[in-house]
């Protein structure tokens, strides 16, 4: 095996596929990065055998073949090679890989490449195509509602489904919140309704180039694959059974309110600073109260004392009293992406919906604190 | 046979016949009564059963538990509030209240 790249590339594609692996895989072969030395290019691969990434770079390739480096060492020291073309040969019997750079060189320990696996390819998926910056848009959006908890894996993921009417729905919930964001997809096939993994779809975020023109996603019946022009990202889905999420959004409110989202995340951001509590048992609480078209934000601390905003809003229905966890709101501030959010309220123990003034593709619904 | 002795013969059957529709009647009206008085007492059963369900579910609920079918009887994390059981807890009292 012999080829030459230039670090930048390398570096590329090194840092995306070092994304899907786990230092503290069990099986040692697969802490390793698989480099296969194609006709015309090098093919990169990484996985924990739940998410799987690949990536295609340009490389002058003499001779082909495939071997498995050390990924956290091999990423260090690619990081911190010289910007320059780099040439890597290794022998056939040999368990080493030789790198060149400048008058430089070194020798790399390799895996057996035969020992490494990979997510299996899928035949039959049905796909689409989406813009990266809307995809990465519709991932931030939901991403605020996945739950960490892993013995609940349903909740720990994204539901990818097509309700009808063109669209693409990502749904997610930790059971306090609830998203749900749509988008208009001309064309769209009926897909079987999945879970994607959240932590797979916040890597696949962060590895997409946002500058390509689309983004190819395919489901298959176990496996989702994100697929750009030079780097695809396979993904185990979850097995379980998303909750009937449709009951639970409510229809009808008693109160609404319009709020320009940046003056009321600043005082939000005032008023969790001042909820601070030691015991960490009331910290984040937040109390909104509507009196006409005057929206009072507070919060108190016995350690440090209390805050109390006032911010003109535009109301409609019943006043109300009402305390959140305020680093939920603020979650939702930051995403919802309008001018104006609209606030729906049904009393003070009902589930609230938040909503961007002009764009009725998104919503999160938020369960208030019991004051 | 002479006419009126056809004629007496069938005034004796329908006699018979509106006796026994009589006898029929009464024992309809008393299965009707029957009827009702067991769908009355199924009824207030199956309200019962209902109203100990949802009020055992709530109990469940308020000592810290799941009742909704994704996380049933797990227990709810520092005690917060879960859209699911909420809104599980909220259809069973629209539902009873519908009715």
């Amino acid at each position: 095996m012999r080829f030459t790249v230039s670090n930048t590339e390398l570096n590329r594609g090194v840092q995306a596929v070092a994304r899907a692996i786990s230092p503290r895989n069990t099986v040692s072969v697969l802490t390793g990065i698989y480099l296969e030395a194609k006709d015309d290019c090098l093919l990169l691969r990484g996985t924990d055998l739940e998410i799987g990434i690949e990536c295609n770079i340009k490389a002058n390739i003499e001779e082909k073949g495939t071997t498995v480096i050390p990924a956290k060492h091999f990423s260090e020291l690619v990081r911190k090679l010289p910007d320059t073309d780099i040439s890597f040969t290794k022998e056939k019997d040999k368990n080493n890989i030789i790198i060149k750079y400048l008058n430089s060189e070194l020798s790399f320990n390799t895996y057996d490449a035969e020992q490494y696996s990979f997510l299996p390819e899928i035949d039959n998926y049905c796909n689409f195509k989406i813009n990266p910056v809307i995809f990465s848009e519709m991932i931030k959006q939901v991403s605020i509602a996945i739950s960490h908890d892993d013995s609940r894996p349903a909740f720990t993921g994204v539901l990818f489904e097509t309700p009808g009417d063109n669209k693409l729905r990502f749904v997610s919930t930790d059971t306090h919140r609830l998203t749900l964001r749509d988008n208009p997809l001309p064309g769209i096939d009926i897909i079987k309704p999945v879970i994607v993994p959240g932590k797979a779809l916040q890597e696949v975020n962060k590895i997409i180039d946002k500058e390509t023109e689309e983004i190819t996603i395919g489901i298959g019946e176990n496996q989702a694959i994100f697929q750009t022009e030079d780097i695809k990202v396979k993904v185990r889905l979850i097995d379980g059974q998303f909750p009937v999420y449709q009951d639970v959004i409510p229809r009808d409110f008693s109160t609404l309110i319009k709020v320009h989202s940046a003056d009321l995340i600043k005082s939000l951001e005032r008023a969790i600073l001042m909820s601070y509590d030691e015991t960490k048992s009331s910290s984040n609480v937040i109390k909104l109260q509507l009196e006409g078209n005057t929206l009072v934000i507070s919060s108190q601390s016995s350690d440090l004392g209390y805050v109390h905003e006032e911010i003109n809003v535009y109301s409609e229905g019943e006043k109300i009293e009402i305390a959140f966890n305020g680093r939920y709101l603020l979650d939702i501030l930051k995403v919802i992406g309008d001018e104006n959010v609209k606030i729906k309220l049904n009393g003070s123990l009902s589930p609230a919906i938040f909503e961007g003034d002009t764009d009725s593709n998104y919503l999160c619904l938020i369960l208030p604190l019991r004051a | 046979m002479k006419l009126t002795e056809s004629l007496m013969e069938m005034e004796k059957k329908v006699e018979s016949l509106l006796e026994e529709i009589r006898e029929l009647k009464m024992y309809a009206y008393a299965l009707e009564e029957q009827n009702e008085q067991l769908r009355t007492q199924l009824y207030e059963k199956e309200n019962k059963d209902k109203k100990e369900g949802h009020a055992n579910l709530e109990k469940l609920y308020k000592e810290g538990f799941h009742i909704c079918p994704p996380h049933f009887a797990r227990s709810r994390k520092e005690n917060q509030d879960c859209l699911f059981c909420l809104s599980f807890l909220n259809k069973d009292t629209r539902d009873a209240e519908a009715k």
